[in-house]
This record gives structure tokens, C-alpha cells and sequence, in this order.
């Protein structure tokens, strides 16, 4: 936790409305001004003057006196939204400063009680779940995979719900006292194991790898990449759609390529890399042939080295990027995780990292590589890092379906491509400074390219 | 505050034009200007504050509109005035 930048689209929409009463406000208090001045010259005062003169000066006066209540109502409007955007901000910081001064000092205990909070009312739900599942199953026959599967897609409310996110990324962030305390473990044996240090998704994610490979389970392999597609035409990505729309579909396509890495000739220059990283896969906590697998997943949040992250690495290199050449990293889930983590290993010259619906939070990455990172508030994957631990990263927050119906279809809809692409399009438009100046970065990345020219590459385990 | 006339109704005849014309140029800038007012809850606030910005968006809407009606009714009276103070010559 820190003084990172977090950019809601809502506060965003915000300033600009903040910004258009305020332009309101100043236009109305000129026209105001004008008219005063023409007021102190009205022929109506003038000995003399007609009876209609007199009148034009009465209404003058009305007139003056409507566009200042309006030029006032105008500007406090504006004063009032503009110290909201201003409290909304600090507030955030506050209660972020808060929570980690009391998870400092309180850590154990209050995560020991959330344990148990979950216990007693996540318990009867689970129940609730559980018997669903196998009633069903019972009925149907089918696997109760399938069906836990199809539950959470009916129940679409349960996994895509904003409540649901914060407690994951709390049993993220601190997996052994939430554990304890859904188990019923009490509080002073926890404390024992929280002196061990382990209370932080990379410990915690570690200690599942770790759990899980005796029983054949998150087991790390070798890997291999191949050269599949070149493509020499195409425009480089010029908005963050362009970006979220640039990843491959693995699942759709027969060879299940999973990286895409464009290159830019520039002349006079050195060639530059844009590298788009699709994310996980196959679910499955058992190893197979795909490499942005759970186990990828687990590994990435321990910070080990998974093999998605080694195939990335490799197919750069193959690629062409050097230590030297400019790259851009762009990744949608476990992708943006890689993205995140070849970020921080320092080996090339990143001049930006794009994530959506990333659970790369726990990743420190230099300062001084800018880092933009869009969420989708039901989207319970990013929560699965636990907190931001980057101060510099800017984050981009949008509810997704406060205004369009949860769709069926997905058991995690929220962390879908393209309800991304419609984040990324909001972000686009967005009058934040923060979010404006990585966007510039990112769009003008490839913008003076005269040849790009697409590798694509699958990734394979061995 | 009484201010005597000076240059007779040529001068008078002059005030009034310019009063006219800045009259209807305010009446069309505080029109158009009424469009940076947000029409809806963008924000995306909910519960009470949602209700208090739109009743202040409301509020604001309803001066501008006012201003608006003003402006007007001191054009029309404007243009009236100056009608007259021609025709008497």
C-alpha cells in the first residue's frame, strides 16, 4: 500500500463535469459584468428619457440580477464537485493509510475475525452452493465441475460482485489468518505463524505451489516457443482499444498462439517492440501442454518463474528485442501478470506497461516505468494479487454492470476481453492527468513507425 | 442615480443600440451555455448524493433558464425603447 494513483472513470467523469460548471460559471459571470457595465450607462437614468427607456432599464436590472444568481449557483456548484473529486481522493488515501496502519498493527486478529466472518455467513452459502451442485448433479448426472461451473453462471451475482472481490483480495493478501479463521483455528496460534513471515500473496501463493506439487498439483515444467505467423502490415496500436483488441484468442485459434509481439521500424532508430500477452488458459491445477495455465497463475503470484513468464522471455528474445530496445508491455490477465513481472526483472528497456484485469498488484515495478492498470470492480482476478503494493501505478476502476445486465454465459464475466475493450474505451476519453499522460506514452509508443511487421508465437511445455 | 443626458436623443439613440446589441449577445451566450450543464448523474454518485446533485443540477438549470426569460424580456424592452426614441427622432 502506498500513494499510488487510483483513478476511478467515475471520479474522472467527475472533474469533467467539475471542469464543465466552472467554465459555466466564468462565462456567466463575464456576460454579467457586461451587462453591468452597459447598466451603469442605460439611457433609462438619463433625464429625459422615454417610458420605455425607463422600462428596457428595469428589465436590465432583472436581467443582471437572473445572471448573477446563475453565475453564483453555477460557481458553487462547481466549488462543491470540484472539493468532492479533491475529499474522494484524499479520502481514498486516508482510508488506504488506515487500513494499513491497522493491518500493521491489528493484522493478525482482524484477519483471524474476517476468517470468521466468512465462516459463519460464507459457511451457510458454500452449504447452500454445495447442495445445489449436488442435487443437481444427482439429477443430471453430470460432473460436478460442470455443474459448480454452471451454478456460478446462473448465480452470476455471487462471483461478479464487488463484496465478493474485497474479501478475495483480503484472503489474498493475508491467505493463513483468513484460513485460520475460517477454520477455527484461534488467534494466538496464528500469531506463531505470522512471525514466519506468511502474510502476503507471494508467501502464501508459494506455500500453495509448494502444498500442491505433493500431490502432483501447480508442478512447473520446461517450455518452448515457436514462430508461427509473420504479418508485415497492420497500423500500430493508437488507443488503448487498439491495445485491448490486439491480444490473440488461443481458445479459438487452432494454433493457440498466446503471444504477439509487434515491431516497429522507425527511421533513424532502433526498431521497437509492442508484446501482447493473452491470458490463462486451462484452469486446471494439473500441468499439461499449456503453459498460461493455473499453474502459471500461482507461480506468477509467488514471483517463482512460470513457464508462461520463461516463454515470454523467449520468444523477445527470438523476436529480436534486446536489452536495449524500447518495448511496450501489454497483458490481460495472467498475461498482464507476465507483462508485470518482465517489467520488474529489469532485463529491457520498458518504457510502459499496459494491464487489464491483471492479479499483478503484489509485483514491485521500478518507479520509473509507468504503469497503467485497468480493472473492472466484479472482476475478482486482479483481488487475487492482494493490494497494490506500486505507488506509481495509475489504476483505472469501472463497474461494468451497474447500468448492463451480468450475462450467463461466463462464470466470470467481468474479466472478459471485451468488457475490458469497454473499459479501455471510457480510459480513452479520460481527462485525468494521470491517466492522460500514460496514454500519451502508450499511443504515441508506435505513432512515427513507417513498417510493422507481427510475429506471433505459441508457447508450449515440455 | 440620475445621470444627465448628454448629446440629446442621437446619444440616446446610440446607449440604447448598444444596450440592444449586448442584451442579445448575453441572451445567446447564457443560451448556449447552458449546455456545459451535465444532464445526468455521470458521476456515478448513488443514494442521497445522487439525489442532492441532480436536485442542484436541477436548480442550476432552472437559473440559467430564468436568466435566459430575463434576458429576453430586457432585449424586447431594449429593442422597444429604441424603436420609440427613433421614431420621435
Amino acid at each position: 500500500m502506498g500513494s499510488h494513483s487510483h483513478t476511478g472513470v467515475a471520479l474522472d467523469s467527475l472533474i469533467d463535469q467539475s471542469s464543465s460548471l466552472g467554465v459555466l460559471a466564468t462565462e456567466l459571470r463575464l456576460r454579467a459584468g457586461e451587462l453591468l457595465g452597459v447598466l451603469a450607462a442605460s439611457p433609462a437614468a438619463a433625464l429625459g428619457a422615454p417610458a420605455s427607456a425607463v422600462e428596457a432599464h428595469r428589465r436590465l436590472e432583472d436581467a443582471v440580477n437572473a445572471v448573477l444568481r446563475a453565475a453564483s449557483a453555477a460557481g458553487s456548484l462547481h466549488d462543491a464537485v470540484h472539493a468532492s473529486v479533491a475529499r474522494y481522493e484524499r479520502a481514498e488515501q486516508l482510508a488506504r493509510d488506515a487500513a494499513a496502519k491497522v493491518a500493521h498493527e491489528f493484522d493478525q486478529g482482524l484477519m483471524w475475525l474476517l476468517g470468521v466472518d466468512v465462516r459463519l455467513f460464507g459457511l451457510p452459502l458454500l452449504v447452500g452452493v454445495g447442495g445445489t451442485v449436488l442435487l443437481s448433479k444427482w439429477l443430471t448426472g453430470n460432473s460436478a465441475a460442470d455443474e459448480l461451473r454452471d451454478f456460478f453462471r446462473t448465480h452470476g451475482r455471487i462471483l461478479t460482485n464487488r463484496t465478493t472481490v474485497a474479501i478475495i483480495r483480503e484472503a489474498a493478501n493475508d491467505l493463513p489468518d483468513f484460513a485460520a479463521g475460517l477454520l477455527g483455528v484461534p488467534p494466538e496460534f496464528v500469531m506463531s505463524a505470522n512471525d514466519a513471515g506468511l502474510t502476503t500473496p507471494r508467501t502464501d501463493a508459494g506455500a500453495i505451489e509448494t502444498v500442491g506439487s505433493a500431490f502432483g498439483l501447480f508442478r512447473e515444467t520446461g517450455v518452448s516457443v515457436k514462430k508461427t505467423s509473420v504479418f508485415e502490415f497492420g497500423k500500430p496500436a493508437a488507443s488503448l482499444v487498439d491495445r485491448a483488441q490486439s491480444f490473440l484468442s488461443p481458445d479459438s485459434d487452432p494454433n493457440g498462439e498466446q503471444i504477439r509481439i509487434d515491431r516497429y521500424s522507425v527511421p533513424g532508430q532502433a526498431d521497437r517492440f509492442d508484446v501482447f500477452i493473452a491470458g490463462t488458459q486451462d484452469f486446471s491445477p494439473v500441468s499439461g501442454s499449456e503453459p498460461f495455465d493455473l499453474t502459471g497463475d500461482i507461480a506468477g503470484i509467488a514471483q517463482n518463474s512460470p513457464a508462461s513468464y520463461r516463454a515470454v522471455i523467449e520468444a523477445m528474445h527470438q523476436a529480436g528485442v534486446t536489452s536495449t530496445s524500447p518495448v511496450v508491455l501489454n497483458g490481460h490477465s495472467q498475461g498482464g501478470l507476465i507483462a508485470v513481472m518482465v517489467a520488474a526483472s529489469g532485463q529491457f528497456d520498458v518504457k510502459g506497461v499496459l494491464t487489464f484485469g491483471a492479479p499483478a498488484t503484489s509485483i514491485p515495478v521500478p518507479q520509473h516505468v509507468p504503469v497503467l492498470a485497468l480493472r473492472n470492480s466484479e472482476d475478482l482476478v486482479p483481488a487475487l494479487g492482494g493490494y497494490d503494493t506500486n505507488t506509481h501505478a495509475v489504476i483505472v476502476e469501472r463497474p461494468v454492470f451497474d447500468h448492463q445486465p451480468i450475462p450467463t454465459e461466463w462464470a466470470v464475466p467481468a474479466h472478459r476481453l471485451e468488457y475490458y475493450e469497454q473499459t479501455a474505451r471510457w480510459a480513452d476519453t479520460a481527462t485525468d492527468p494521470r491517466v492522460a499522460n500514460i496514454r500519451d506514452i502508450l499511443d504515441g509508443f508506435g505513432a512515427d513507425a513507417n513498417h510493422v511487421e507481427s510475429t506471433l508465437w505459441v508457447a508450449t511445455r515440455t | 442615480m440620475t445621470i444627465p443626458m448628454q448629446g440629446g436623443s442621437a446619444q440616446l439613440r446610440a446607449q440604447l443600440d448598444h444596450q440592444w446589441q449586448v442584451v442579445s449577445r448575453t441572451l445567446h451566450a447564457v443560451h448556449s451555455s447552458a449546455g456545459h450543464i451535465p444532464t445526468s448523474n455521470a458521476a456515478g454518485w448513488h443514494g442521497p448524493a445522487s439525489i442532492g446533485y441532480q436536485i442542484a443540477l436541477e436548480i442550476l438549470r432552472r437559473e440559467v433558464a430564468h436568466a435566459v426569460e430575463l434576458l429576453r424580456f430586457a432585449e424586447l424592452s431594449s429593442s422597444e425603447a429604441l424603436v420609440e426614441v427613433e421614431h420621435r427622432g
